[in-house]
């Protein structure tokens, strides 16, 4: 049985820091997931659950902060 | 069948073997009987539990046997000892929890093809998807689930924490979460979302067709060893228990007998020249 203090630190390849996704950003996904489910009546294979949770918590999250961003360097341009 | 323990268990197996499997592995194994199978059994027209579990049909995929040479062949072409392990204690975990349904599963093929059953729920293949997951959520399939669910949450969920994904699960099999990063254009909170998302995927279906058997089809709910009661349950019928017990106790001697003298003759000389996880690797230097 292996528990993540017993391994060294310097053998955990991604930083802590890299993960900025909280517990409850993965509750309110899965708590969307279900009410998808239920209103489509269709049950997501294995395959498309994990394609939608890469969705939520990575991909779109990813997309919303660059059009963020986007929008403020553009609104900082039209200010100057 | 199971419906969701298949994803729960990946996570108790996980604790259990920690750095020396690869949880991807772990998960490929798992759903190896069922990816080559399950969309065939449903459309089957004639005896779809003979066809999924059974000889002459696809039963061979629910064999202990099939793990072995899956995981010899991994073992042989990509020399790593997590995967291979992985591999092969997934499809067994598969395996092992299939025994569960009435239709069993052909556990020691090709050296019986009897089918190795305790008969704790029923095998419904022949109804459908919908009515398959509906009877298996209405008898103790349902149950076996949650069983799994608490199973995680009161002694692995150290397993679905970040310290352990980040220390233990990535460092294990660095090529393929890498290989993974690079190839789908994934952040490390794109990795954890597939992590956790099979956690997430079995704990929803779990409740979602529980919901659906309670008030879509509005099937009774008979958590009984056996059941449930009202629909009639896929058995393969290979004659007396006695007749049967017997040849499945000479296919199990037969089966230990071909792994071991595999094991001598060459998966040993694989396992010797594949090479540990560096994990492991550190972990053996730091204890010493």
């Amino acid at each position: 049985m292996t528990e993540p203090d017993d391994v060294p630190e310097t053998d955990a390849v991604i930083p802590r820091a890299a993960f900025t996704r909280r517990p409850e950003h993965y509750l309110l996904a899965a708590l969307a997931y279900f009410v998808i489910a239920l209103a489509t009546k269709t049950l997501l294979t294995w395959t498309m659950a994990l394609l939608y949770f890469v969705l939520v918590l990575d991909v779109a999250p990813r997309v919303v902060s660059r059009i963020r961003a986007a929008l403020v360097s553009r609104g900082g341009e039209t200010g100057r | 069948m199971s419906w969701a323990a298949h994803e729960f268990e990946n996570y108790f197996i996980q604790k259990h073997l920690g750095v020396k499997a690869s949880f991807l592995a772990i998960c490929i194994g798992t759903y190896i009987p069922d990816s080559i199978t399950k969309h065939l059994v449903y459309e089957h027209p004639l005896d779809a539990a003979h066809f999924h579990r059974g000889w002459p049909g696809i039963g061979f995929t629910h064999s202990l046997m099939l793990g072995f040479v899956i995981a010899v062949a991994v073992l042989a072409c990509t020399k790593s000892r997590s995967w291979a392990l992985g591999i092969l204690i997934g499809e067994w975990a598969h395996v092992v929890t299939d025994t569960s349904d009435s239709a069993g599963v052909m556990a020691f093929f090709p050296f019986s093809t009897d089918n190795v059953t305790i008969n704790m729920w029923k095998h419904t293949a022949s109804q459908g998807r919908g009515g398959d997951g509906a009877a298996y959520y209405s008898g103790l399939g349902g149950i076996w689930d949650f069983f799994w669910f608490l199973m995680v949450i009161f002694f692995a969920r150290d397993t679905l924490r970040v310290e352990y994904f980040r220390r233990v699960v990535v460092p294990t099999d660095p090529v393929a979460w890498s290989f993974l990063k690079r190839r789908l254009y994934l952040s490390d909170n794109g990795l954890l979302a597939i992590y956790r998302g099979l956690f997430l995927y079995g704990a929803v279906r779990m409740v979602a067709w529980f919901l659906y058997a309670r008030f879509q089809v509005k099937v009774p709910w008979q958590p009984v060893w056996g059941g449930p009661k009202y629909v009639k349950g896929n058995h393969l019928d290979h004659g007396t228990w006695y007749a049967v017990t017997g040849r499945l106790f000479l296919g199990a001697a037969a089966l230990a007998v071909f792994l071991y003298l595999c094991w001598i003759l060459f998966v040993r000389r694989l396992w010797q020249r594949a090479a540990p996880s560096p994990t492991s690797v550190a972990l053996a230097a730091q204890a010493a």
